[in-house]
């Protein structure tokens, strides 16, 4: 199975380097940003970002257990016990690709998925 | 042997339980000053169709679950129930598509949304490096 020398590498710290697009250099994220005008329309790291400074911050979260959250970079926006609640905040205040996520009752090792 | 080439690698290294294939898509909410924004849901292909949270449902501006067509889940218990289709405006890896995707009202809030054969898994040609945690995709 041969890998494409166009992957785009999303939420993974070291890639090789692909000529057609800049790098990036997000904390935790190596992506080749593709031209602007895509970027207006599309954006394949929303949330990325966010994922793993969640998983790589528990202690931040442990107040906000059970609840909604919304999150930007390395920032917690807010924080309700409905969505609905977190995404007027994220809407009002024009934060496009906040990740919105409901935090764990319990922190660290999760249940296995069966689904 | 053949070869599948793909255009996106997604590190799902960051999922809740170290072996669940995690990925973050964006949606896109309805209404005047929306802003689009992600949420995390599993690759599953063990799923026939797409199934989300019906907590998210307000954001995709659906008032009311049952105004999608009815029908039926089962789970891996054997378990039925009732489920709504919605087709569905997400973004993945920087493609728009839309799918179906169930919602149950009797599923409790907070459950993980599922990506699933239907409509998802259509559109993409996917392959797991899961030593890595990775998934290699390319669109249809």
């Amino acid at each position: 199975m041969a890998e494409s020398t166009n992957t785009k590498v999303i939420g993974r710290a070291e890639t090789a380097q692909r000529p057609e697009y800049a790098p990036s250099t997000q904390v935790g994220v190596t992506t080749y940003d593709p031209p602007v005008s895509w970027i207006k329309a599309h954006n394949p790291r929303a949330g990325v970002r966010e994922r793993r400074w969640a998983q790589a911050h528990p202690e931040k979260l442990n107040s906000f257990k059970g609840m909604w959250v919304a999150i930007l970079g390395d920032r917690l926006l807010t924080s309700a016990t409905s969505v609905d609640d977190v995404y007027s905040f994220v809407r009002a205040q024009g934060h496009a690709d906040a990740l919105i996520m409901k935090v764990p009752q319990s922190q660290g090792k999760q249940p296995y998925l069966i689904a | 042997m053949p070869s599948l080439d793909f255009t996106h690698e997604h590190d799902y290294r960051a999922g809740p339980d170290d072996h669940s294939p995690e990925v973050q898509i964006r949606i896109f909410p309805k209404g005047i000053g929306s802003v689009p924004v992600a949420i995390t849901a599993v690759l599953d292909s063990g799923a026939s169709v797409s199934m989300f949270d019906k907590s998210l449902l307000g954001l995709f501006g659906i008032a009311d679950i049952a105004t999608g067509q009815k029908g039926e889940v089962r789970t891996a218990n054997n378990e039925i129930a009732d489920a709504f289709v919605h087709n569905l405006d997400i973004e993945f890896l920087g493609r728009q598509m839309t799918i179906p995707v169930m919602f149950s009202p009797v599923w409790p809030d907070g459950t993980p949304n599922l990506l699933g054969m239907k409509g998802f898994f259509e559109q993409l040609l996917i392959a797991f490096k899961h030593q890595e945690r990775a998934a290699l995709v390319a669109f249809i």
